[in-house]
């Protein structure tokens, strides 16, 4: 189970990112996140992790307070936390088979690491989760070799090996083409319910949201302005996310965020359509 | 770009000018020209100079001719060239595993941002210095030989290979590095994941240059008693032995270009052999095992890890060093540094004048460097040259010139032109023309050819196409080049004394022999602000024309 209680960023440039975010995640829910760009989704994803450090606010992940883990702690912490990038994230100069072990060096020493060497278990867990994701004998191929939707696949491999209490996704498909999206959209909906864990997925394309999540958690500008099944997703409901400032009670915001919200605006009909 | 003219009349149009206007642009160029002037006359080159020196060289032929190649000579200089060799391989390969920590103390991305200013520190400090300083103060601290010869070149490596690695750190990939940190790997799981993988290539392409460049310097650091061919030689200029001497230096530019060739090859293989895809085969898939290496590849690893560790030991047993040495060089090289701090002041008031001798050598070796670079590029490069004859003739003057050491030509220049600043000026010319000429040669042979022929066809002469067409697109990488080497020319400048050219260096070696050490600290100190005083400037220019 995720709680995050009044979450809040503000970046040392001033811009808050996270405007007192509180939500609950449950069981094997695939909860997607959207938000016109500049929203902070991906502020939301990088602070339950701490990539980012939130400013304040509390992450709790089943029974341990993340936000409040010393360095150590929080390193062995994040093996429980799967995370999945937009632009993969991946070491392109290794092999695949590297990239997927990659999930487990937080459970093996540092010179075993070196050396290559992993748990037998391990290995066995990498090859079924590389069929598993489709890239059965890719496990040699070093990764800067791949295309996108198979690099994405990897990085999800990569994921899934760490056996996480929570996946966090950032933007899958954001590099992809529609069909390479809705089969990792796919991926991802199958492996949440096979592994039985929560899944938090940040995107653009509202429709893949509405077709794969449980549920909808809307961002405008830092703050959560949504949170429903799909159904509930209707078109004042989209209004809201995207274009917060017109009817919104948050009055105040920058003329160049409202014109980057029109801008996603419009991605969104145009993809839609 | 932006212009302070504002386009009051249509009819007037004005080229925007990089500086903040007109006037400081001319006033930019007017103290460039006095203090080339300035530097012109305090050095005093008059042509009556020059001719003395054409005269005395056909004697200094007539003397070195043919070189000594005789059984007993030949014996020397084997001896002496394995033990440059030997210098040269120990001292880059400690010299790389000394940075790697400097290295990555230097990397913003890795480190706090107080870390990183110390090992920045760390880095400029020891490229500030030219490696004969260095050489001069370790064989004080360690005695002659070539343990300080190779002291010498690790602390250059370190700055050197430092940079360069830190460099390449600063510009991984954030995200991979952030991504294996996501899976709760630890800090060096990580370096070793995510960062290595990035720079491996370059790391191994760099260790094989710096191993190039160790190899000349291993051949000069003799010259103030740090080991290798270089004290054979000035040995053989001191006895008059010019035919000796000329026997060296030709084995000198053999060595030099035969490092340079097999580091060029090396280098080359490198970069195409990552470019395919590394695949090891799985022994057995079905029973589900997984080894980075298949058996071969293993072996091939260690046997490369044994064929390095040999050289190593076959390099250090040839220089006949005790392991003791290792414990109490640090022992002797800190004694030295509290004899030298405080830095005394009584050294000032004398220093200033050999300090602007240096400071005018490098200017006026690099404006002749210039001059004399820019036709032999023209003829060097293929695009420009009229025929084959002058072809090989650019290439002849840019191989030689590159491949003899600036201390070398000093060493010569001394006994044509008499000791003093005039054979600094020369000596630092020559070297540089190689330099430049190489590069520049480069650069004119990769401008974009459509550019000049666009020119042609609106009619421009042959002239205003070279200035419309083919000067802009050089220039950029001429100002990168000719500042580079202003760069080097003022290190050089700092430590040509020590041979008879002049300047700085003179003062400094007198201060060590004499064990002045607090006065020689006050010049060290003077000489790293006037070379990193320069590389600002320079590194300015070259930001202002990229
Ligand atoms: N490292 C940073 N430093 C300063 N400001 C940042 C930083 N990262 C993000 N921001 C700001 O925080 C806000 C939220 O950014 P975030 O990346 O979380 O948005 P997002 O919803 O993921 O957008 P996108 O859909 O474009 O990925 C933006 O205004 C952004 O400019
Ligand atoms: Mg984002």
């Amino acid at each position: 189970m995720l709680e995050t209680k009044n979450l809040e960023k503000v970046y040392q440039t001033g811009d808050r990112a996270l405007d007192d975010v509180s939500v609950t995640l449950d069981g094997t829910e695939v909860v997607a996140m959207i938000g016109p760009s500049g929203a902070g989704k991906s502020t939301f994803i990088r602070c339950i992790n701490r990539l980012v450090e939130p400013t304040s606010g509390d992450v709790w992940l089943d029974d341990v307070e993340l936000t409040a883990l010393s360095k150590p702690e929080l390193q062995r912490e994040r093996r429980n936390i799967g995370m999945v990038f937009q632009e993969y994230g991946l070491v392109e100069r290794l092999t695949v088979m590297e990239n997927v072990l990659s999930g487990r060096l937080g459970y093996v020493g540092f010179w075993q690491s070196l050396r290559r060497k992993f748990p037998p278990d391990a290995i066995e867990h990498a090859y079924e989760t590389l069929e598993r994701v489709g890239l059965r004998g890719y496990e040699n191929k070093r990764v800067d070799a791949l295309s996108g939707g198979q690099r994405q696949r990897v990085g999800i491999a990569r994921a899934v090996l760490q056996r996480p209490k929570l996946l966090l996704v950032d933007e899958p498909t954001s590099s992809l083409d529609p069909e390479t999206s809705h089969a990792v959209m796919e991926l991802l909906a199958e492996i949440a319910v096979d592994t039985d864990v929560p899944v938090v997925i940040n995107i653009h394309e509202v429709h893949l949201a509405e077709e794969f999540a449980d549920r909808i958690l809307g961002l405008s500008d830092g703050s959560l302005v949504f949170d429903g099944p799909p159904a509930e997703l209707d078109e004042a409901a989209k209004t809201r996310v995207y274009q917060g400032a017109t009817d919104s009670v948050e009055a105040s915001r920058s003329t160049g965020e409202s014109a980057d919200d029109q801008l996603s605006q419009d991605e969104l009909l145009t993809k839609n359509g | 770009m932006k212009t302070d003219t504002e386009a009051s009349s249509p009819t007037d149009w004005d080229r925007p000018t990089i500086f903040y206007n007109e006037y400081v642009k001319w006033t930019v160029y007017l103290l460039i020209v006095l203090f080339a002037a300035w530097s012109y006359w305090e050095i005093r080159i008059t042509p009556g100079r020059l001719l003395v020196g054409l005269e005395q060289s056909s004697q200094l032929m007539a003397n070195a001719w043919p070189p000594d190649f005789t059984p007993e000579r030949r014996e020397m200089i084997w001896r002496d060239i394995l033990e440059t060799l030997a210098m040269a391989v120990i001292a880059t390969i400690g010299g790389i595993i000394l940075s790697v920590p400097v290295a990555i103390l230097g990397s913003r991305n890795l480190v706090s941002e107080r870390v990183f200013w110390i090992g920045r520190t760390i880095i400029a400090t020891s490229r500030a210095f030219h490696a004969l300083i260095i050489a001069i103060i370790v064989v004080k601290a360690v005695g002659f030989g070539p343990l300080a010869g190779i002291i010498t070149l690790m602390i250059k490596t370190v700055g050197f290979f430092g940079k360069l690695l830190a460099e390449e750190i600063e510009d991984i990939d954030p995200t991979q590095l952030e991504a294996i940190e996501a899976t709760g790997a630890g800090r060096f799981q990580t370096y070793f994941y995510a960062v290595v993988p990035q720079i491996t290539q370059r790391f191994v392409a760099l260790s094989i240059y710096r191993w190039d460049i160790n190899l000349r310097s291993s051949a000069i650091v003799g010259i103030v008693g740090a080991g290798g061919i270089g004290q054979t030689l000035v040995a053989s200029f001191d006895r008059f032995e010019y035919d000796f001497s000329a026997a060296i230096i030709l084995v000198i530019i053999a060595l030099v270009l035969l490092g340079e060739a097999v580091s060029a090859v090396a280098r080359k293989r490198i970069s195409t052999g990552a470019a395919g895809v590394e695949t090891t085969p799985t022994r057995d898939a079905g029973r589900r095992t997984w080894n980075r290496f298949t058996r071969g590849q293993q072996l091939l690893r260690y046997g490369s890890v044994a064929l390095v560790a040999g050289v190593i030991v076959i390099s250090w047993r040839h220089l006949e060093m005790g392991i003791g040495v290792v414990r109490t060089a640090p022992a002797e090289l800190y004694d030295l540094w509290t004899r030298m701090w405080p830095p005394s002041t009584g050294i000032v008031a004398e220093m200033v004048d050999p300090l602007l001798t240096s400071l005018h050598i490098a200017i006026l070796g690099t404006v002749l460097a210039i001059a004399l670079s820019i036709p032999t590029a023209l003829i060097a490069a293929d695009t420009t040259t009229p025929n084959r004859v002058t072809y090989t003739l650019g290439k002849l003057i840019v191989t030689t010139t590159r491949s003899v050491n600036v201390i070398i030509w000093v060493l010569v220049l001394v006994l044509l032109l008499g000791p003093g600043a005039l054979a600094g000026v020369v000596a630092i010319g020559i070297r540089s023309v190689g330099f430049i000429g190489k590069l520049l040669a480069e650069a004119i042979e990769e401008i974009d050819m459509t550019q000049v022929e666009a020119m042609t066809a609106t009619g421009a002469s042959r002239l205003e196409t070279a200035v419309y067409a083919i000067v802009p697109q050089v220039k950029p990488a001429f100002i990168g080049i000719a500042t580079y080497r202003w760069d080097s020319n003022v290190r050089a400048s700092t430590v040509i004394g020590f041979v008879g050219g002049g300047g700085i260096g003179s003062l400094l070696m007198s201060q060590i022999n004499q064990f002045q050490w607090a006065n020689a600290m006050t010049i060290l100190i003077a000489i790293l602000g006037i070379v990193l005083f320069s590389e600002v400037v320079s590194a300015y220019a070259r930001k202002k024309v990229m």
